[in-house]
């Protein structure tokens, strides 16, 4: 007992809803006061999670070319600069990553990939209508990292300025 | 060619030899898209220039996690691999891979070069040799160890019938009867792994599968003292799977749940949640949670391995094998958290689009990300 905590990585994990931008808060407050770098991390739900084209055989409309997980990555990247990193100001040592995935299972192999000491993230994700992909993230999350997790609630009245710049 | 060369070599330009090798051999761009493909390749795959490798070999469109092409052009190194190919027939095709870099005067890297040789048919050898090398000492093994039980039971009884004890004699029959359902379940899985089974496709619902399943176990739970809780969406639709087959992937999962849980002293308390919801939009999932002791990084490597168990006397070791072979049969995907002295988490992702009610095009899709609509953190 008695030694100090240090957090060298801390994963800020974004779904963009509002329990996220109260994490980045806490993130990025966690991160200048224990000097630490700081990943920003958002997965995209696989379009194929079985590894196979969807069967689109008896449709008439193909899989369509905008299906492209490319521009999906770029159209997440400048969402979460304008969103994250110009909050960030004097806080030099960051690193953006978007990766693709279950977001659980993608999120605990980037934290043992980067030694990450902490993560944070929001707890209770976007409105269910709004969902992209069903599992539980931050309980697994919790459960299974090979760190600390803090998952952060937002109340609906101390949604954080930055969630309005999007 | 030299003068000495024979009169059908001299015929022979290094592309033609290049096209005739029973291997494939391409080339790829940084951007991993074909620049060149043998006419072996060319053969299977048709003309790909241009188009990027994991879209013609994977028909994903994403890039592999384990890449040898990606590496080659990370670190200028030779890289070997092993990966599953799929043919534009649909069939799959285990091939070894082998790429080198190609240099500018730099030394930068401008393309790798790739050859990859099919082995199928090694691999289908090699595992049909590992299990019939193993069955035999299986299953004397376990039908002993079951026999002995079965025994028990019998003794057990005679000596309730001798004392006119009909509790004594209802626990005995209670023996006997676990150690039916154990070679019951021996048995089937032997069966199951030791031959490709083509699923028998028939609209079914996964929450009464699920909720079946979990009705095995409820029993067994209970004279464990483990909890098994059911969190089952009732939204979800009848799909086309084989039901018999997934009943036996949730048996067996459910099954390694609760033994994992007996096998764990540190906790005195259990719980094992089987939850069967959507997972996109397009797919849906099972999931078989535990809070036993968790796996290490030895076990994990071995998982899917014929008999490699974890429960000494009390396993085969078929159980995940079974598994991953009917997830592998229904086109899906197994993914597994854990984490040493916290539990496991089994799931498994099928395809709605065998949804016989509702088909693909009537589901949403998604076309752009869009902020308002990322993935959800329950």
């Amino acid at each position: 007992m008695g030694g100090s905590l240090v957090y060298k990585n801390i994963l800020f994990c974004t779904d963009f809803s509002d329990d996220a931008h109260m994490a980045f808060v806490h993130a990025l407050d966690l991160t200048r006061k224990y000097r630490a770098k700081l990943y920003l991390l958002h997965i995209i739900p696989p379009l194929n999670p079985c590894g196979v084209p969807p069967d689109t055989s008896h449709t008439d409309k193909p899989a369509s070319p905008s299906e492209n997980i490319h521009q999906i990555q770029q159209q997440v990247l400048k969402a979460m600069i304008k969103q994250y990193v110009h909050a960030l100001d004097e806080q030099d040592d960051y690193d953006i990553q978007v990766c693709t995935g279950s977001p659980d299972i993608e999120i605990i192999r980037f934290a043992r990939r980067f030694y990450i000491d902490m993560i944070i993230l929001g707890a209770q994700g976007r409105p269910e209508k709004d969902r992209r992909i069903f599992i539980r993230t931050a309980a697994n999350v919790s459960k299974f990292a090979p760190c600390q997790v803090i998952a952060i609630r937002s109340p609906k009245d101390q949604v954080p300025d930055t969630a309005t710049t999007l | 060619m030299t003068a000495s060369t024979p009169q059908p070599l001299m015929d022979l330009s290094f592309k033609m030899v290049i096209d005739l090798l029973p291997i494939y051999v391409t080339i790829q761009d940084r951007d991993l898209r074909y620049m060149f493909a043998n006419q072996t390749f060319r053969n299977d795959f048709g003309d790909v220039v241009g188009q990027h490798c994991y879209v013609v070999a994977k028909g994903s469109q994403e890039r592999c996690q384990h890449c040898p092409v990606q590496k080659t052009l990370a670190d200028k190194k030779v890289h070997t691999g092993e990966e599953t190919i799929r043919l534009p027939g649909g069939n799959l095709q285990q091939v070894v891979l082998y790429t080198t870099p190609i240099l500018d005067v730099m030394g930068n890297v401008t393309a790798v070069i790739e050859l990859a040789t099919n082995i199928q048919i090694i691999k289908e050898m090699y595992k049909e040799l590992i299990f019939l090398g193993q069955s035999m000492a299986l299953l004397s093994h376990d039908i002993k160890n079951i026999l002995e039980g079965l025994q028990g039971g019998v003794y057990v009884v005679d000596e309730a019938l001798a004392d006119k004890d009909m509790k004594l004699a209802a626990k005995g029959w209670q023996i006997i009867k676990k150690n039916i359902a154990e070679i019951t379940r021996v048995t089937q899985n032997i069966l199951y792994s030791s031959k490709n089974r083509q699923p028998r496709l028939q609209k079914s619902s996964p929450v009464k599968l699920a909720r079946e399943a979990v009705d095995l176990f409820q029993a067994k739970a209970g004279s464990l003292g483990i909890q098994l809780i059911s969190s089952l969406n009732p939204e979800l639709p009848g799909v086309a799977v084989d039901a018999a087959s997934i009943s036996r992937l949730l048996n067996n999962l459910i099954w390694n749940a609760l033994e994992a849980c007996c096998k764990d002293s540190i906790k005195h308390r259990h719980a094992v949640v089987v939850r069967a919801d959507f997972y996109d939009t397009r797919h849906f999932m099972f999931e078989v949670e535990d809070d036993a002791d968790g796996m290490d990084a030895r076990i994990l490597e071995n998982l899917f391995n014929p008999f490699f168990s974890t429960k000494g006397a009390a396993g085969t070791g078929l159980g995940l094998v079974v598994a991953d072979r009917i997830v592998s049969s229904h086109g899906g995907k197994i993914e597994i958290l854990t984490k040493t002295g916290k539990g496991s988490l089994f799931r498994t992702i099928f395809s709605l689009s065998t949804n016989i009610d509702a088909p693909l095009h009537e589901l949403e899709t998604r076309d752009t990300f869009n902020p308002q609509k990322g993935e959800a953190h329950e």
